[in-house]
């Protein structure tokens, strides 16, 4: 056969990898036992010598390779850190933003460039993982010998790395979402505490060990500053022996570096040279192998009251994230200490808050859908802050608000699009990106500020919700009563929950996008084989076939005679294969007739009976046809080779479709043994795949002994699952 | 030679219609006409009144299943056989309905095969002997 088929061939066994990929991508699997599986796949579809994944520090000066399938041969072994200009691929990358492949090693330089050449390795291609817009890292492919690769070996490689990324911002939504509500926990277990009357000491041990277990460092400090005397005090500590100063301790300015810094700016700070830094208490810390240091103000009603500190182990790298968890923590344990001073309302806060936060919490590792999820939000925040209402809402670039989810309204849907340019809480956020009140509806114009004001409300309160840097949306609440003036503070804390929630979401809907998108194509490469087969080499084929036979009609020798009919007899075998491999390469009929007259031939070819119910199914998109095909096609297999069933019902049916809504069903049922599993080699899962990258429902009921149904719901239109807010 | 049919065959591949031509020529069929698109089908059985026309169901772009309905409704009196390289059980539900008397592979197609198909349909219709073929 021509080029053409070979090609095929090579298409169709790429796209079975990705599908592979995604489907571990789907099921949660983490980026290590990704890379080994995306490795396998890479080295067999691209047939190189060696896979190797690179992740970048933040500001990508520095990289370290993760995993890799060097074996013996590496340069470097996975875990370390090195300067980004050893290694020529991994600088050609974060330089260009893009793919990149280096030819020719024979001039390059540095350690890595020579152990390449010692190990043999040819040209070699890398292409980025983008997570979240940034260059996390990059998967490297190492060819043996000279020969180059193909052209096309970036686009290919970045098949890869796009379900990389997915899987790499999976587990970082998991994280953060994990490390929240470890934090929130946290906060509830100290303000529990308070609440009980424990001694403020208890309460601050209880914090620092806290504050360490979470951020995983060696020991952490918790230091109050008295502006009067200008001196620290230190509170607690958990370094034990290794600490520089006792408990209770006081200091001076120049001996706590990271307490001056924060009365200097304000903020978060890190350390991490120690090594010039003058006097015994720096000294101490470098004795006693401490490295780095990140450390929070502690504000106590809008005045410092002192501060955190968390110091790593010598040699740890704490990962940037620490300043934000340390802050976030730092602020909670602050709204939890002031909020101490009335015990009634600090027990409400610790029970309220923080089994809210858990609710919400767990609606979103559950996965609900984003009206759920924002309506638990809104309901959760209206009992905690005990106020009548509460809205969350999206904004957009017209400076209007879509409400996803609220509580206390009797008046609005879901969807309800507000404009928000007038005088009100929620267009004061979105001009100044940070919380906002009214608390004077009287002296207002606005038309949203005299509903406010007929409703009864006399205070409000807006925070923004900020995803990736952008401000996503913003959540109000409204009260009856003047609201207290931390209300902003608690408010912000939900409003840090609900950008975790949609960072979540967004990953799951690009991970659903995705899917779809391989299936679809590995679908269409399909297809289009069977299609260039059937036009091409099988009508050739029977061409030469009949013309064979019409030789056969000339008088001719008895050898020749005998020739003729061993070609004919052989091409009828070559013919015979090739129809077999088309049919199983896509339905003809599928493409031709639709849902219904393909159905009815499955059940006319099922060695089972098949009782058909199948109701005038219109022409349906193609992967949804496709896939009623396949779990059909399957099922009856399935039935035929493992359930000794008797009778098989099939029954397909359609609500719709109207413009952008309906849903087809399917069922098989049969009379069978039952027992059927997803994971025995049936090829279910291949149909769980297909059926869930549609954003459809697969269901499969099979009780020993009584019979196996199959069951499949797929929408149609464009709104194919997966949840919409983000 | 009792009967010699005559035959006009339609389908989108110059090959194959060269090789069929060639086979049933041999096998004692007149191949009157040979077209390639449904349009070209429709004028050349108006024409030439065949006894039997082969069609294809994938005819390029065309639907050869509308195409053997359309010849079939105009000239209820002649033959349409469809033919395709796909095996019948892949085209049962299109083959049924369309007003054709039969359906052959194109690898065994053959003088003998259409004689008899005919020959089905006529004991069917009438109770008549099939024709014979050299």
């Amino acid at each position: 056969m021509s080029a053409e088929p070979a090609q095929n061939r090579n298409l169709l066994r790429e796209q079975e990898a990705l599908r592979r990929v995604a489907t571990l991508v789907a099921q949660g699997t983490g980026p290590e036992r990704l890379f080994d599986a995306v490795a396998d796949e890479v080295s067999v579809v691209l047939g190189v010598g060696a896979v190797s994944l690179v992740g970048y520090d933040s500001d990508r000066q520095m990289f370290s390779p993760i995993a890799d399938t060097h074996g013996r041969r590496s340069a470097m072994p996975p875990g370390a850190w090195w300067p980004l200009g050893v290694s020529p691929l991994g600088r050609l990358i974060v330089e260009t933003g893009r793919s990149a492949r280096i030819d020719d090693w024979s001039r390059l330089e540095g350690p890595v460039a020579e152990r390449h050449r010692a190990e043999g390795y040819g040209p070699a291609v890398g292409a980025p993982i983008l997570v979240d817009g940034a260059i996390w890292g990059y998967i490297g492919v190492y060819g043996e010998g000279g020969e180059a690769f193909p052209p096309d070996c970036e686009s290919r490689l970045g098949a890869f790395t796009q379900l990389m990324a997915l899987a790499i911002a999976n587990v970082q939504a998991r994280d953060q979402l994990r490390s929240l509500a470890e934090s929130q926990g946290a906060l509830r277990r100290v303000a529990t505490l308070v609440a009980q009357g424990d001694e403020p000491q208890t309460v601050f041990t209880a914090v620092a060990v806290e504050a360490a277990r979470i951020l995983g460092v060696g020991a952490v400090s918790l230091i109050s500053y008295d502006p009067e005397t200008e001196l620290f005090t230190k509170i607690f500590g958990t370094h034990g022996e290794r600490a520089a100063v006792p408990d209770g301790g006081s200091w001076g300015l120049d001996q706590c570096p990271e307490g001056a810094l924060i009365l200097r700016t304000g903020g978060p700070v890190r350390i991490d040279d120690w090594t010039r830094i003058p006097g015994p208490v720096a000294a101490r810390h470098r004795e006693q192998g401490f490295g780095q240091c990140v450390a929070a103000p502690i504000v106590l009603d809008g005045t410092h009251w002192g501060h955190i500190a968390a110091f790593g182990e010598a040699g740890q790298n704490l990962p940037p994230r620490c300043e934000a968890q340390l802050a976030d923590f730092t602020h909670l344990m602050a709204s939890a200490l002031s909020n101490a001073r009335t015990r009634d309302e600090l027990r409400g806060l610790a029970e309220r808050q923080g089994a809210a936060l858990r609710r919400v919490a767990t609606l979103v590792a559950q996965q609900a859908s984003a009206p759920v999820i924002f309506d638990a939000v809104a309901g959760e925040a209206s009992r905690a802050l005990g106020v009548a209402r509460v809205d969350v809402g999206r904004c957009d670039s017209g400076g209007s608000v879509t409400l996803l989810g609220s509580t206390g309204r009797s008046d609005v849907q879901h969807d309800h699009t507000f404009s928000r340019t007038g005088e009100c809480v929620a267009a004061k956020v979105m001009q100044s990106g940070t919380a906002a009140r009214m608390d004077d509806w009287a002296t207002l114009a606005a038309a949203d500020a005299k509903v406010a004001a007929e409703e009864g409300f006399r205070s409000a309160v807006g925070a923004p919700i900020t995803v990736d840097g952008t401000l996503w949306g913003v959540i109000v609440v409204l009260s009856d009563e003047f609201l207290h003036r931390d209300t902003e503070t608690r408010l912000t804390d939900f409003t840090h929950l609900v950008a975790s929630s949609i960072s979540n979401v967004h990953a799951r809907n690009s991970l659903i996008a995705s899917r779809a998108r391989i299936v679809t194509a590995s679908d269409e490469t399909r297809r289009r084989i069977e299609r260039n087969l059937h036009d091409g080499v099988q009508q050739r084929l029977v061409s030469v076939a009949l013309s064979v036979r019409a030789a056969r009609a000339y008088p001719l020798p008895r050898e020749v005679q005998s020739g003729l009919d061993e070609i004919a007899a052989a091409l009828d075998d070559v013919m015979e294969e090739i129809r077999i491999f088309s049919r199983g390469l896509h339905p003809a009929l599928l493409s031709r007739a639709g849902i219904g007259p393909s159905v009815r031939e499955l059940a006319r070819r099922s060695p089972v009976p098949v009782m058909l119910d199948v109701a005038a199914v219109p022409r349906l998109p193609e992967p949804v046809e496709t896939a009623v095909y396949y779990v059909v096609s399957e099922a009856l297999a399935n039935a035929a080779k493992h359930s000794r069933a008797t009778e098989v019902s099939v029954t397909v049916g359609c609500d719709g479709p109207r413009a952008g809504a309906g849903v087809v069903r399917a069922t098989v049922a049969d009379d069978g043994v039952g027992g059927a599993t997803p994971d025995r080699g049936s090829g279910l899962i291949g149909l769980v795949d297909r059926v869930e990258a549609l954003g459809g429902r697969f269901t499969l009921d099979s009780p020993a002994g009584r019979g196996t149904t199959i069951s499949i719901e797929l929408p149609l239109g464009d709104r194919r699952g997966g949840s919409d807010i983000a | 030679l009792k009967v010699s049919l005559s035959c006009l065959i339609v389908d989108d591949s110059e090959e194959f219609l060269a090789s069929a031509t060639r086979l049933l020529s041999l096998q004692g069929v007149r191949v009157v006409g040979r077209a390639s698109s449904g349009g070209e089908a429709i004028t050349l059985a108006d024409a030439l009144r065949p006894d039997v026309t082969l069609v294809d169901i994938e005819l390029g772009d065309e639907d050869g299943i509308e195409l053997a309905r359309r010849l079939a409704s105009a000239a209820p009196s002649k033959h349409v056989i469809l033919i395709s390289l796909r095996d019948r059980g892949e085209l049962t539900e299109l083959i049924s309905g369309s007003g054709a008397i039969g359906f052959l592979r194109k690898d065994v197609l053959g003088a003998q095969a259409v004689a008899d198909l005919i020959g089905r349909r006529r004991q069917s219709d009438a109770g008549q002997e099939p024709p014979h073929v050299s």
